[in-house]
């Protein structure tokens, strides 16, 4: 079985190697969560027999054990430890087409809470041991990738608190669960969480000195290290830098081309794929007395989701505001 | 919270191997008061070497553990079962298994049981799985493995 195994594995990386000149699939299926650190428990077992499973590497295990990180025998889905009541994520765009969200949040059972999405490309996705009334949409509702539709649990037959995310597609006339991954159904491989960005230089990583009644020109870059693209030219969805600490917070340095109060700037580029870099360029205006202050701002996918703020190196501007001899009494 | 001593599994073993269980309101305690197992562990007295095949020292045992049959695996050191069922032994360990000086390598819920991958204070992963059998919830611990 070991000599399968290697035999197997060897193959998955040969796989993966092929795959990396493939060119990323944009605004496709993103993992259905927005933490980064979770990691996968169980894959789809895509050996129907009893007792063999393949996993999404490709590697055969003929044995009936858990293969923690890989699969299980007989299983369907993807599983994702999570802590109860995690936010959930739509992996996709798409119409809510069913759930149920009775059951208790732990209430072990043959069956557990759920929704079900169903996707513009005949595939559907379900999100299951929700917890109790953790459904955040309703049947017959449009829904967006990365949109927060529910919250996570333990009902049904689960033990221990986690996701069975699974991809169902029509094969042979039959609804079939298939392995995103193994199909490289995401928009990254092996997937990603749909909103994440890190952090990679700015036009003034020190103290922005702005002379009273006067405006500088600032802009900070971030890769796009979720799984979506960014978008400048949406409403829903669209990225852009706002306001933090608190969020939504109307700015003293707001200047001219900023869109609203707290809204620094949409993202420059138009589309800005999972791996590339996303530039922001905004105005900062001083009109408040001299001294020093500090904006922190944070990006958003509109209407969607907040993007960690830690992972952007908590991106904040410090200002010094200084007397405009011109305007200022001396 | 009751503790497992050194000796449990050398009990659970011997169990085994005279193929007897321990009847089950015997092996039933309160939750406050100490495991039987603990006390039968404190009559037998492993060897040294025996301690090396059996579970880690300081392993925390779920009150009301009932001793099973060991199987045909040379890699599973010790197996009880709970009463209850879901996520309850899990979350048991989750919380636990840190407090009494374990380190959780990774944590592995599903449909079909729930593993934990911990190392002991000497740096060796074993596993522990919680799965369904009957109407209890089935605790394993066995030596770490892909």
């Amino acid at each position: 079985m070991i000599a399968r195994a290697f035999i197997g594995l060897s193959f998955a990386v040969a796989v993966w190697l092929g795959s990396a000149g493939r060119a990323l699939a944009t605004d496709d299926y993103t993992l259905p969560f927005y933490d980064p650190a979770i990691s996968l428990s169980y894959g789809v077992d895509r050996d129907p027999r009893s007792c063999y499973q393949r996993d999404w590497a490709n590697v055969l295990w003929a044995d009936c054990n858990l293969h923690y990180g890989r699969v299980y025998d007989g299983h369907t889905g993807m599983d994702y430890p999570m802590s109860l009541l995690s936010p959930i994520a739509s992996s996709r765009d798409g119409t809510v087409i069913d759930l149920f969200e009775g059951f208790g949040t732990q209430q072990f059972g043959i069956n557990g809470n759920y929704v079900l999405v169903s996707h513009a490309d005949g595939r559907r996705t379900l999100y299951y041991h929700l917890a109790q009334n953790g459904a955040r949409v309703a049947v017959g509702q449009t829904v967006l990738a990365g949109q927060w539709i529910a919250d996570s649990g333990c009902s049904g037959q689960c033990y221990g608190a986690h996701l069975h995310f699974e991809m169902r597609a029509v094969v042979s006339g039959r609804w079939t669960s298939v392995d995103p991954i193994f199909e490289q159904r995401f928009t990254t491989s092996p997937g990603r969480v749909p909103f994440l960005a890190s952090y990679l230089r700015e036009s003034n990583s020190g103290t922005e000195v702005i002379k009273r009644y006067t405006t500088v020109t600032h802009w900070v870059e971030f890769v796009n290290a979720g799984g979506r693209t960014w978008r400048n030219n949406i409403n829903a969805g669209r990225v852009l830098l706002g306001t933090w600490n608190p969020a939504t917070r109307a700015s003293a340095f707001r200047a001219i081309d900023w869109p609203s109060s707290w809204v620094a700037t949409n993202v420059d580029q138009t589309s800005v794929p999972p791996g590339y870099v996303g530039r922001f360029t905004f105005g900062l205006h001083a009109e408040s007395p001299p001294g020093g202050y500090d904006e922190s701002f944070n990006v958003l996918s509109n209407s969607l989701r907040w993007f960690d703020w830690s992972r952007l190196g908590s991106f904040h501007v410090p200002i010094t505001v200084i007397t405009n001899t011109r305007f200022d009494d001396p | 919270m009751s503790w497992i001593g050194r000796g449990a599994a050398l009990l659970l073993l011997a169990l085994a191997a005279f193929g007897c269980d321990l009847p089950s309101e015997a092996g039933r305690s309160s939750g406050a008061a100490p495991s039987p197992i603990t006390t039968h562990a404190l009559e037998v007295g492993p060897t040294p070497s025996e301690l090396a095949s059996t579970l880690p020292p300081g392993f925390p045992v779920m009150p009301n553990a009932d001793p099973s049959r060991l199987p045909n695996d040379a890699s599973v050191v010790a197996r009880w079962t709970v009463p209850g069922v879901g996520s309850a032994a899990y979350d048991f360990y989750a919380e636990e298994l840190p407090k009494a000086g374990f380190t959780i390598v990774g944590t592995y819920p599903s449909e079909r049981a729930a593993l934990i991958r911990f190392r002991d204070p000497r740096g060796r992963i074993w596993q522990l799985l919680a799965e369904l059998v009957g109407d209890r919830t089935q605790v394993t611990v066995q030596t770490d493995r892909p």
